[in-house]
């Protein structure tokens, strides 16, 4: 089987005297949808800051991408292909759709220091801020300032700065929290258009979501993972059905 | 966020150049009319608006592109002075040779000093920006080979390979104010730039532009030595004007009042500083003549600024809060 793109080595975190990472193991493989679910405080965040690299862990590595990033920072890895999409939309509220995604393609290239013509005046980078903002459905929101935008729409245009970048990975933190039933559901199937193409780990509470998207689930229960496996294994495991998705829920 | 509570609108840099040319042609008329009417107080005094607004400029660059308030701008504009007057005393003084020193000089100052400040942020960034233009002022307090607290005469206006193309004051005058366009539209040009735009996302969201593979350091790094640099140039056309540099070229008090400037005028636009300028300027001297307090009626102007610009000056506090 190919190398993973994601692989977590025995990852351990604690504040204090609080363990909130235990040990985890978890791999993505290319290609791969893998959810991560898990009631609230069981260190799910802990675990994406540890990936994206934003919170060093105590011990265990990280290998994405062919390479060992356990000591890199957010930036590097995120250089390497690494793209995050935050639980609460982080996009730039002041700038427009275009000089968003324009910041997003010059910020992994290597045209960062361009000093010389205007930047947005640059046909072949409107071309592809175009591009990607008609692929998740933002086609002639281009000169809208995102702080105009709708939840969803600002979580579209997120995923369209990631996307510009070709990522290796895409990194999903709840993308379906705070979105709308309708709003939902359309982003659900942005998603299903990328998968097979793009890896993602998806952390997510929304079950149809989960369940819709993912070709493998982990559960982790206090900081540990309890389970891994195809979502019809996970959804009967009596282990998680106790711990998180409840006995009374159906899904 | 609702639509009663709209974001402060973006920067759109190439609007500025109009504003810009405006402000230029504003200042040249000011000097023609003070040479119409003989007054080379009134020419002075243009001259010295120029030559603020050049160091306000700069600092407008920092605040509202880079989002970094610098406490200390002074310091290198004190440096550009100190170069003229230390160069002088080496017997360099064409301009050639005088003004890329005060530049560099500064620049070099900024770079050095923005290295360790860029690791800061908020009112902490404010607070070692001020303590490092403090101890260049107690530094060129001690040089007593070049006056020590009392400063000194410069030995002669800059010259070019001898000629002493500066001495009327209507050239000196001509050259801040085309130095003066010539930074705000080089500045508006790098705002432009993807460089620019990279430093305003930085400004605006860091984290997001980290997610994204780019850690604005080196960007904001350079922001701050180019501002300092130009600062520097204001510092030399400033010696060169009153012939004269001590350490209170690089007071505090001259770090505030270019803060002064940059919001007084609204930092979104680089324009803006150049009024800030010219209010600045004007009110030190009309409020002058009538009362030593007029410091009072520029604070009460302050207070005016704060309150029409509330939003802007919130989101600078707002970065406090965050630092």
């Amino acid at each position: 089987m190919a190398e993973p793109v994601l692989a977590l080595d025995r990852l351990n975190k604690s504040f204090g005297a609080l363990h909130v990472t235990r040990d985890v193991c978890l791999d993505i493989r290319p290609g791969e949808v893998h959810a991560l679910i898990g009631p609230n405080g069981a260190g799910k965040t802990t675990l994406v800051s540890q990936i994206a690299g934003s919170l060093k862990p105590d011990s265990g590595r990280i290998r994405f991408a062919g390479e060992d990033v356990t000591r890199l920072g957010v930036a590097p890895r995120a250089r390497r292909g690494l793209a995050r999409v935050f639980q609460i939309s982080n996009v730039v509220g002041a700038f427009t759709a275009l000089e968003n995604v324009a910041v997003a393609v010059l910020a992994a290239s290597g045209g960062a220091f361009g000093m010389g013509r205007p930047a947005l005046a640059d046909p072949a980078l409107r071309a592809k801020a175009q591009d990607v903002l008609d692929s998740v459905g933002l086609a002639g929101r281009m000169a809208v300032r995102a702080v105009e935008f709708s939840h969803g729409e600002r979580r579209a245009l997120e995923l369209a700065m990631s996307l510009v970048q070709d990522p290796e990975l895409l990194l999903l933190d709840e993308p379906m929290a705070g979105t709308g039933r309708a709003e939902g559901e359309k982003l659900t199937r942005l998603l299903l258009s990328l998968k097979g193409r793009i890896p993602m780990l998806l952390i997510e509470h929304d079950m149809t979501a989960v369940f819709t998207l993912a070709d493998r689930v982990s559960v982790l229960i206090g900081g540990a993972v309890a389970a891994t496996g195809e979502p019809a294994v996970i959804r009967s495991d009596p282990v998680v059905r106790k711990a998180y998705i409840g006995e009374d829920e159906a899904v | 966020m609702s639509p009663l509570a709209p974001a402060p609108a973006v920067p759109r840099p190439r609007a500025g150049i109009g504003q810009t040319a405006a402000l230029m042609a504003l200042l040249a008329a000011a000097l023609a009319l003070a040479y119409g009417l003989g007054s080379s107080y009134g020419a002075g005094l243009v001259t010295r608006t120029a030559i603020l607004a050049l160091a306000a400029v700069s600092l407008s660059f920092l605040i509202g592109q880079a989002g970094l308030v610098s406490f200390g701008h002074a310091a290198p504009l004190g440096i550009g002075a100190y170069a003229v007057l230390i160069a002088g005393e080496y017997d360099m003084t064409n301009i050639l040779a005088v003004l890329p020193l005060a530049f560099g000089a500064a620049a070099l100052f900024a770079l050095a000093t923005g290295a360790i400040a860029l690791r800061t942020r908020g009112v902490y960034f404010i607070m070692i920006t001020l303590a490092f233009a403090q101890m260049v002022f107690y530094v060129a307090a001690s040089l007593s080979a070049f006056g020590g607290d009392d400063g000194m005469a410069i030995a002669a206006r800059s010259t070019f390979f001898g000629a002493r193309i500066l001495k009327p004051d209507l050239h000196l005058a001509l050259l801040a104010i085309a130095l003066l366009a010539a930074a705000a539209l080089g500045l508006e040009h790098l705002a432009a730039s993807r460089y620019g735009l990279m430093l305003r996302a930085g400004r605006e969201n860091e984290t997001k532009l980290e997610a994204l593979g780019l850690d604005p350091y080196r960007h904001r790094l350079i922001a701050i030595s180019v501002a300092g640099g130009i600062a520097g140039v204001a510092g030399a056309l400033l010696a060169n004007q009153v012939e004269y540099v001590s350490p209170s070229t690089m007071n505090w008090h001259l770090s505030g009042e270019l803060i002064v400037m940059v919001v007084l005028g609204g930092s979104r636009r680089l324009g803006g500083a150049v009024i800030g300028a010219m209010v600045v300027v004007l009110l030190d001297e009309a409020l002058g003549r009538f009362t030593e307090h007029w410091k009072l009626g520029l604070g009460l102007v302050i207070l005016g600024a704060v309150l029409f610009r509330g939003a802007e000056v919130r989101a600078l506090l707002g970065k406090f809060s965050h630092g």
